[in-house]
């Protein structure tokens, strides 16, 4: 089953009794409630409810994982490290150890949401059809380059990807994760302006995926040879 | 995953702000209530903090203690003990604790000069 690398990933390591309530606090998914064995993402925003990064959060029990997109990580980090203060939150850099891959369409006995470690690779079922592998670098585990084959995929599945869809800067009902916007866990940055947009029906985006022969080909987030990804108005 | 515990991995250097001398004030309605609050016991404390989080960034953090863990300065205000986390001290330098009796949105309120924005609620800042 396909595997390709997810090389330009970090990977970080949180500890401390207020990592989650402190994600929860600057992130748009519930993250509070993240039970030993869950995984979930979410999307880290700005008060203009502007993407920072786009992160999975793995509860390994004792510590989280969190895996973002490497281009984002100054940002990520320039953004939060002022707003920590008093709360108990230590973050260690661990992507010098680890692979990060993207499976995807493979069958597993693991379960949505839910994540485990065996014999130092750690699955994360972050959605029906992708897993998202941290192995450790040691096992050298054998995988593809992110190539146009699973951008295909992305596009038959409309799936939204760091770099295509998911930038720096979008809000995310423009860039398809509204899954990821949880509608009523309360206050966490950038919160007002996606409850205004939702219940004003404004700005909302779906992601398509249109032929490639459309006239709107300046707008594609994805381009495929046959079919691509467009955010188009609700 | 190689979680680095056996390894060298040390933690990433954390922003720490620089530690100001806090002045506040506290308007005659917050004296009264944290008169009524407090009684004649003057060993409790008022412990002014932010966390981060609410729509804007930052969220005040008002607590009634006699003991914290956290690294505080203490100011005495009207006779009253007032806790101030030294970590969040550059945001809350100058802030006048309010209090509004209102039937909807009443309570403790900060004023804050530090503060460019605040949500909609008035519960957080940046």
């Amino acid at each position: 089953m396909p595997k390709v690398a997810f090389s330009d990933s970090y990977i970080t390591i949180w500890r401390g009794k207020d990592c989650q309530s402190f994600l929860d606090g600057i992130s748009s998914n519930l993250v509070a409630n993240l039970k030993q064995k869950q995984v979930i993402q979410s999307a880290i925003l700005d008060k203009n409810a502007k993407i920072i990064d786009f992160v999975s959060i793995m509860n390994l029990g004792g510590f989280l994982a969190v895996l973002g997109h490497r281009p984002n990580y100054k940002a990520m980090l320039d953004f939060i490290t002022p707003r920590i203060l008093q709360s108990d939150v230590n973050i260690t850099d661990i992507s010098e150890l680890n692979d990060v891959i993207v499976s995807y369409e493979e069958y597993s006995d693991i379960e949505v949401g839910m994540c485990n470690t065996i014999n130092d690779v750690t699955q994360a079922r972050v959605s029906e059809k992708i897993i998202l592998m941290v192995a450790a670098k040691k096992l050298e585990i054998e995988c593809e380059k992110m190539s146009s084959e699973f951008h295909d995929w992305r596009i038959d599945n409309l799936i939204p990807w760091y770099g295509f869809e998911i930038k720096r800067g979008t809000i995310p009902y423009s860039c398809g994760l509204d899954l990821f916007v949880h509608d009523s866990k309360g206050c966490y940055t950038g919160q007002e302006i996606l409850t205004r947009m939702r219940t004003r029906n404004k700005g909302l985006k779906i992601l398509r995926r249109v032929p490639s022969s459309d006239a709107n080909s300046d707008k594609f987030t994805t381009k495929g040879d046959q079919f691509s990804l467009v955010m188009l108005n609700q | 995953m190689d979680c680095g515990t056996c390894e060298t991995s040390a933690p990433l250097e954390m922003h720490k702000p620089e530690v100001v001398d806090v002045d506040l004030t506290i308007s005659d309605n917050a004296v009264k209530m944290l008169g009524d609050a407090f009684g004649d016991d003057r060993s409790m404390a008022l412990l002014v903090g932010v966390l981060s989080g609410g729509c804007s960034g930052y969220m005040y953090d008002l607590q009634i203690v006699e003991t914290t863990d956290i690294d505080c300065q203490e100011v005495s205000i009207e006779g009253f003990r007032v806790l101030i986390p030294n970590s969040s001290s550059h945001l809350l330098n100058g802030i006048q604790i309010d209090y509004e009796d209102r039937l909807m949105g009443g309570g403790f309120k900060i004023n804050n000069p530090n503060a460019q924005s605040s949500c909609g609620c008035g519960e957080s800042f940046s």
